[in-house]
């Protein structure tokens, strides 16, 4: 396939919106779980913090049942870009720089250009309503997935520069991955075991080889039965076992857009109990 | 003249034949260019400051975990006292703590980067040795190139 072939397969794939609409569901709980605490009004300290607050949980709101969705998204990426750059790398809190608020913020900005408002939000069921009464077809829960393919590239991206970062001695000895479960596990049941050599060494080694083959995998169709599975058991294990914050919850709900759209919109059918339909409602 | 006849040149140099110009045209098109520019953004924007160490706050690099667990230590302490016995101690008992805490980030009490942090890191142990008892340690510390060897001998009287 040329470059340009698989331009234009990124930028015209057209498909079910359902996994997108999945993702924008789950992005905002995300969303809510890393900043509902801190955007709180009980958290507030200034005149300024309260407005944030209430901007902040007016349109994570929108974004999460799907109302006026083309506006509350990109306002809820504007706002994790203001929280991320302002507040976070700006320094006022620096722990709002870090690479989980940066993915939410990235994803979150791509969300954007998605047709996520065509399946499981209020838009769809008001779009539904107002075809009924006007005698026509429900829309489509169909649209253009290229932004979908974008946030897929974001994730092979993060895998493959992390996966750099991570090969070279330090970490492939095994001493990083021990320094850092010594951290974490030291005076905790699972010390003993977490910390044998003949784990740490083979577990550094997986974890690069899994990363590169994820940023190659996620890509490939017939790659996804491998790398899906793979995919999710690394980020599950990541969860239980380092304190990532929202990191890990939030490659597992991005892998919803990684499956391939239509396959997921007949799945949901055969479990709603429909006889699969085409794409095209 | 000479206007429209650079026109149709463009038209000609840029339309696919047999396309009539039309919006789903142009919005293909523009489609196109953003998955081309932002796609080519996220791919090889984390190499400015992986590859090239060039920092950007609009260049994310992708080195998750990077710098945290420094300054740990691996090894044992030994306490040489004045009957000649010696009694051992792993690292989180002369630091006086359960476990690490979780807290990320340089400067932390229980960080040692050099020899000299040793005497800080355990001023808490040594001030509950009686005269004639000297504490010792060897072993690792954690860095970023991994582990490095770390010894010391009478860390309290060095303090």
């Amino acid at each position: 396939m040329t470059p340009a072939h698989a331009l234009a397969r990124c930028a015209d794939i057209e498909g079910s919106t359902r996994a997108i609409s999945l993702v924008r569901i789950g992005l905002a709980l995300v969303i809510w779980a890393r900043f509902a605490h801190d955007m709180a009004l009980h958290s507030n300290t200034d005149g300024w913090h309260v407005f944030v607050s209430i901007w902040f949980f007016v349109f994570t709101s929108m974004m999460l049942v799907g109302l006026y969705t083309r506006l509350a998204v990109p306002m809820v990426a504007l706002t994790l870009a203001v929280l991320y750059f302002v507040f976070g790398l700006g320094g006022v809190r620096s722990e709002w720089a870090a690479h989980h608020i940066y993915l939410l913020m990235a994803v979150t900005t791509l969300l954007s250009f998605t047709p996520c408002e065509r399946s499981y939000s209020v838009d769809r069921y008001r779009a539904v309503l107002l075809a009924n009464r006007e005698g026509r077809s429900p829309p489509a829960e169909y649209g253009n997935l290229w932004a979908q393919r974008l946030i897929i590239m974001q994730m092979a991206a993060l895998y493959f520069w992390t996966a750099v970062d991570k090969s070279g001695a330090p970490f492939l000895s095994g001493d990083r991955l021990e320094a850092i479960l010594t951290w974490l596990h030291s005076g905790r049941p699972l010390e003993e075991i977490l910390l044998l050599p003949a784990f740490l060494v083979p577990a550094s080694v997986a974890i690069v080889l899994v990363e590169y083959f994820l940023a190659v995998g996620i890509l490939v169709r017939w790659l996804l039965p491998i790398a899906v599975p793979l995919g999710l058991a690394l980020h599950a294990s990541f969860y239980v076992m380092l304190p990532l914050a929202t990191y890990s919850i939030t490659m597992i709900v991005l892998y919803l857009a990684v499956l391939p759209p239509d396959s997921v919109h007949r799945v949901i059918d055969r479990m709603q109990g429909h006889a699969p339909t085409p794409h095209r409602l | 003249m000479s206007v429209c006849a650079c026109g149709i040149i463009f038209a000609m140099a840029t339309l696919e034949p047999g396309v009539e110009v039309s919006g789903r045209t142009a919005l293909r098109r523009l489609r196109r260019a953003m998955v081309a520019i932002i796609g080519g953004f996220i791919l090889f924007a984390p190499a400015l400051p992986q590859v090239f160490g060039v920092q950007s706050p609009f260049c994310r690099p992708w080195i998750m975990y990077s710098g945290v667990a420094m300054g740990l230590l691996k090894g044992e302490f030994s306490l040489a006292k004045p009957d000649d016995s010696t009694e051992t101690f792993a690292p989180l008992d002369v630091l006086g703590l359960e476990r690490y805490p979780w807290r990320a980030g340089s400067g932390q009490p229980h960080q040692v980067d050099t020899v000299d942090d040793l005497s800080r890191a355990a001023s808490r142990f040594c001030g509950t040795l009686r005269n004639g008892e000297r504490l010792s340690f060897r072993g690792w510390m954690s860095t970023q190139r991994g582990w490095e060897p770390i010894e010391a001998v009478d860390i309290c009287g060095a303090g």
